[in-house]
């Protein structure tokens, strides 16, 4: 990597990991809990889209309609910040997914067994566009409601999709889910290669 | 979250220069302010000129800017919205961290972003999308994370 030209400073490459998942299912806990600073949260406005689905009548007040996108960071060394960019975990915001998604590492689902449906989006969007992604269920409580077979049989993902338990709440369990994403990223890359 | 503060003041673009209790952004109480919820919203559009589309709308994210030594040393030339852009861009900061850290929707600091970058205030570094399947860099990437106790 080139230095720039002038004193300015240099600036970290940004590499990019999407947390996705079901409202409520842990996206913005796992974010906060490793990212170096508390959570940001930046708002993306409504498109044109959604303007037609979200339009409510005679209110002369109602121009926008914002959707919040969680995101942390971590310097991973000198020159490596990592980004965690949450996705907005309702099904209507999916317009805003390539946004977000577009030249991500890879991708971490998070999946609460008792909604599993609620990840359907999230696993039909990242096998499509072809971004590696890990299937992570969220122990709440630290039980686990189904196998983890019984969850990749009720999800249809292929058997190379890693599966794995982790607890939001945990920085080092986080840190692992996060670690299998690359690794599993990393496999495809070298194969790719 | 509401787009006006608690007296429902709202305050239109050519009002806010004239606001004498909104610090400038080299005030040292700028950010603080700027953090506090009171703070008094624009409608977002009203910053752009009503335009939606950047002049750039591949702008990632993730992309990092940095303000050009020439402005940050005579910043006051520039517009308050853009001003506050280039005090946060001293170092580099990635469009989102903008967003956040201003308060304004992604799409608006797209806007204002580019327009700073074409009159060659900012400097932007765009992520290389080949850097997510590069095998060297996920490695990096795994170093990095593994360090994290």
């Amino acid at each position: 990597m080139g230095y720039p030209q002038s004193h300015e400073p240099a600036a970290p490459t940004p590499i990019k990991i999407v947390v996705a998942g079901g409202f409520g299912v842990g996206k913005t806990t796992t974010v906060g809990v490793i990212s170096d600073t508390p959570p940001l949260t930046t708002e993306a406005a409504m498109t044109d889209v959604a303007a037609h689905v979200d339009r409510t009548g005679d209110v002369p007040d109602k121009t926008t309609t914002t959707v919040a996108i969680d995101f942390g960071t971590i310097r991973l060394d000198q020159g490596l910040k990592l980004y965690l960019f949450g996705t907005p975990g309702q099904d209507r915001f999916g317009f805003m997914w390539h946004d977000i998604c577009v030249g991500a590492l890879g991708a971490l689902v998070i999946v609460d067994t008792r909604r599993l449906d609620d990840c359907y989006p999230a696993v039909d969007y990242f096998e499509q566009a072809r971004i590696p992604f890990v299937i992570a269920v969220n122990l709440f409580h630290g039980r686990l409601a189904h196998s983890l077979e019984e969850v990749r049989w009720a999800l249809a993902v292929n058997g190379d999709t890693p599966l794995t338990t982790f607890d939001a709440r945990s920085r080092q369990s986080v840190r692992d889910a996060l670690l299998t994403v690359c690794r599993h990223a990393l496999q495809r890359a070298t194969a790719a290669a | 979250m509401t787009e006006a503060d608690g007296a429902g003041r709202r305050l239109p673009p050519y009002m806010r220069h004239a606001d004498a209790s909104r610090p400038l952004p080299d005030d040292p109480g700028a950010q603080a302010y700027l953090d506090a919820d009171d703070a008094p919203r624009l409608r977002p559009y009203q910053m752009t000129g009503g335009r939606t589309a950047p002049v750039d709308p591949t702008l990632a994210l993730e992309a990092q800017v940095v303000a050009d030594g020439a402005v940050i040393a005579a910043p006051h030339a520039l517009r308050f919205e853009h001003r506050e852009v280039v005090n946060l861009a001293h170092d580099p900061v990635s469009v989102a961290e903008l967003g956040a850290l201003l308060h304004l929707h992604l799409q608006v600091v797209r806007v204002l972003v580019a327009d700073l970058a074409a009159a060659g205030h900012l400097r932007v570094l765009r992520p290389q999308r080949a850097a997510a399947t590069d095998p060297a860099m996920i490695e990096r990437v795994i170093r990095g994370l593994s360090a994290i106790a």
